[in-house]
């Protein structure tokens, strides 16, 4: 079965992050198995209107600028039209919408139930739940996909967190992880030989969110230490800029380490390979929360150890054999590094290859677009619901808001035939 | 189940188990979920000292607008009024010195210093002071005053931590107030002695918190005393007062104690971690 597939999010190229690299991956995959896929999201400076990419992907880039966090403000009525008009011109048959953080994605769910089409969401992070903002944010996604046809998360911790913001069938959702090309992140030709150094890398925006405190605090202490022996000791190489890149230059010159730490700054994902991952033994992951981590499956098919926190779905991404799990704690860290260390002078871990190989077998887009499309498959053979039953899921979705916004509903339903007789 | 056919379903994302990508049994399904982890709950006595702290703070307010009142109406000298602030700070003083902190010889004269510069500063400038806002209508001028009193009551420090609290923001707003009602009078004296009221009851009397035992009844008291004073003013303003009195310090503790049953919070894999801050 043939399909003309949209894809909608608010982040896109020429933005580079994982939302953007899974969006264009996937729909490259699925045009390669016959599909027809386009692609919409919002302007870019001075990037407006249609652009095609590799293999006549079409790229919508529609005039609408982006408000806050490089997402739409999510007016409805600004962005129905257009989506109307792609939806409806270029003859899609399913709408996917990819990141619960873009106002495009929902909105693009919301016209496509409207004209009657099946839809997917992705949700490719976790979320809390206790502040003010998380409760608007999940009241809201509650909305967005009372009536979406199916959802896929990037992991099982990503489904539960998924589920109970937005109180969906568990049936309802599909685990699909995320992928690695793992020919561009291949381990280096000629195998780094262990004489005096150890090095370990580090790739992360510097932000209290993915721990860079924990790392300050730990770095220092491995430094001093001299491992196998005495004769080797542990050099770090850290790419990545943010707030917290301030705390590191501190410690480095508080400690003397400048021979020792050498810091990258910003990396752009292309380079991330061969000046970063081709470089190390270990990689070093310390992020507080994260829905699958894109970064430790990049550095596995390197070949290097990874040593992580194990929270979110981290647990679920590596077997035993290529991940060292350790707890936030300094203590904890510093323990799993030395282990990992220790294993690296030693020789007792897997080939590098072996990284690579199992990568490739276990995350590769392929596999990913070949579920996303029986997943397709199911919802395009599902009966259409009518809108009055649309309506009701989504009056039943709260006391208060529920029909507001299954009046927001209707009022956009009528919107849509104002357009339709408009242009007959 | 392990018969040897269909492989067991673990909870990884590498491996493909033979199951369809939707399923997920249900014993596995939100099996690591908590739910009310670390809870505080309130006793009703700390829900009541509380909100007996805010109450406190409005009964202040409360008695300053009536001194400002009967300043106007000279049923208070302002001279008996500058005498007993004299009084109740001196007495004060020796409380505090007394029980909460020991205080050097030189810190008591420094401090003796502070309060004679400000009082010669503040006498001394009280004749511009008072006209200030002199062109301003009454109308007005109360409004003013009574709105920057509100802002006083709502960034007032009442002893827990918020966002909103800034003793610099309510400080200064007290003071906008008195600056505000200063310009009704004709002498200035009187504008004076209204100023080291605000100054005493906004500044000082915060300060006596560690001095009182129980918050509860020293708001009953100052509740009481606010009240008796209004009512010497007109009723409905007592009548207004009351029911905001009644509301903060009775109907919204234990509101607050009731609806704690209702608290339910979600924890599980997927919340952000918490650093250990343990000592190395």
């Amino acid at each position: 079965m043939v399909l003309t597939i949209a894809m909608v999010s608010d982040f896109f190229y020429p933005n580079m992050g994982g939302v953007e690299s899974h969006i264009f991956q996937v729909s490259q995959c699925l045009i390669e198995r016959g599909h027809r896929v386009l692609v919409v999201t919002h302007a870019y400076g001075d990037r407006v209107g249609v652009r095609y990419m590799t293999n006549m992907l079409k790229v919508f880039y529609l005039p609408i600028m982006p408000f806050y966090n490089k997402s739409v403000l999510p007016t409805i009525v600004c962005s129905l039209p257009y989506l109307r008009h792609i939806l409806l011109t270029e003859k899609v048959d399913l709408v996917h919408g990819h990141s619960a953080f873009s106002s495009l994605a929902h909105e693009a769910l919301l016209v496509g139930t409207l004209l009657n089409l099946p839809t997917v969401f992705t949700d490719h992070s976790l979320f809390g739940f206790s502040d003010a903002s998380a409760i608007v944010t999940n009241t809201f996604l509650k909305f967005s996909l009372a009536n979406t046809s199916h959802t896929i998360c990037v992991s099982h911790t990503g489904k539960e967190n998924t589920v109970l913001r937005s109180s969906v069938v568990p049936e309802r959702v599909s685990v699909i992880p995320n992928a690695v090309d793992s020919v561009a992140f291949r381990p280096p030709k000629v195998r780094r030989n262990i004489r005096s150094v150890v090095t370990v890398v580090l790739g992360s925006r510097l932000v209290y969110r993915k721990g860079v405190d924990l790392v300050v605090e730990v770095l220092p202490k491995i430094c001093r230490k001299k491992f196998g022996g005495g004769r080797v000791r542990v050099d770090f190489i850290i790419a990545g800029d943010g707030p917290k890149r301030i705390l590191f230059e501190e410690m480095i010159e508080k400690h003397g380490l400048q021979a020792r730490v050498v810091m990258l700054g910003e990396l752009q994902h292309s380079e991330m390979r061969d000046k970063l991952l081709a470089k190390g033994d270990i990689f070093l992951n310390t992020s507080l929360t994260e829905a699958f981590c894109m970064a430790i499956v990049e550095a596995a098919s390197c070949g290097l150890s990874v040593v992580s926190t194990a929270v979110g779905g981290i647990p679920e991404v590596l077997p035993d054999q290529f991940i060292y799990f350790v707890q936030p704690s300094v203590g904890s860290i510093k323990a799993g590094l030395e282990r990992a260390v220790e294993d690296v002078i030693t020789g007792d871990r897997p080939d590098p290859w072996e990284g690579n190989c199992f990568v490739s077998s276990a995350f590769n887009w392929r596999n990913v677009a070949a579920r996303t499309e029986r997943v397709y498959e199911t919802v395009c053979g599902k009966e259409r619901q009518r809108l009055a039953t649309r309506v009701r899921n989504m009056w039943e979705g709260g006391t208060v808001a529920g029909p507001i916004m299954a009046m927001l509903y209707l009022a956009c339903h009528y919107f849509i035939l104002l357009l339709d007789w408009c242009e007959s | 189940m392990s018969n040897g056919k269909v492989p067991k379903w673990r909870k990884t994302l590498y491996e493909d188990n033979g199951y369809p990508d939707n399923y997920t049994p249900p014993e596995c399904f939100l099996a690591a979920i908590e739910k009310n982890k670390n809870l505080l709950l309130y006793s009703l006595w700390e829900c009541f000292s509380g909100a007996a702290e805010v109450g406190k703070e409005m009964s202040v307010v409360i008695i300053f607008w009536c001194c400002y009142k009967f300043l106007k109406t000279d049923l208070l000298k302002p001279e008996t009024l500058l005498v007993t602030m004299l009084g109740l700070l001196v007495v004060g003083c020796t409380m505090f010195i007394s029980r909460v902190r020991k205080v050097t010889f030189t810190g008591l004269l420094a401090g003796i210093k502070t309060i004679f510069l400000f009082t010669i500063i503040g006498f001394a400038l009280s004749p511009v002071l008072y006209k200030l806002t002199d062109t301003i209508s009454t109308d007005t001028i109360h409004s003013m005053a009574l709105s920057s009193l509100l802002i006083h009551l709502l960034t007032s420090d009442y002893g827990m931590y918020a966002p909103i609290v800034s003793w610099q923001i309510s400080l200064n707003a007290a003071v906008f107030s008195t600056v505000c009602l200063a310009s009704r009078f004709d002498h200035h004296l009187s504008a004076f002695s209204l100023l080291c009221l605000s100054v005493f009851s906004f500044l000082l009397v915060p300060l006596s918190r560690p001095l009182l035992p129980s918050p509860i009844l020293s708001s009953l008291l100052l509740a009481s005393a606010a009240l008796s004073l209004l009512s010497c003013i007109s009723t409905p303003q007592l009548c207004l007062a009351l029911l905001a009195l009644a509301t903060v310090q009775i109907a919204c503790p234990v509101m607050f104690h009731r609806l704690q049953a209702d608290k339910m919070t979600i924890h599980g894999p997927w919340d952000e971690a918490v650093i250990f801050t343990a000592p190395q």
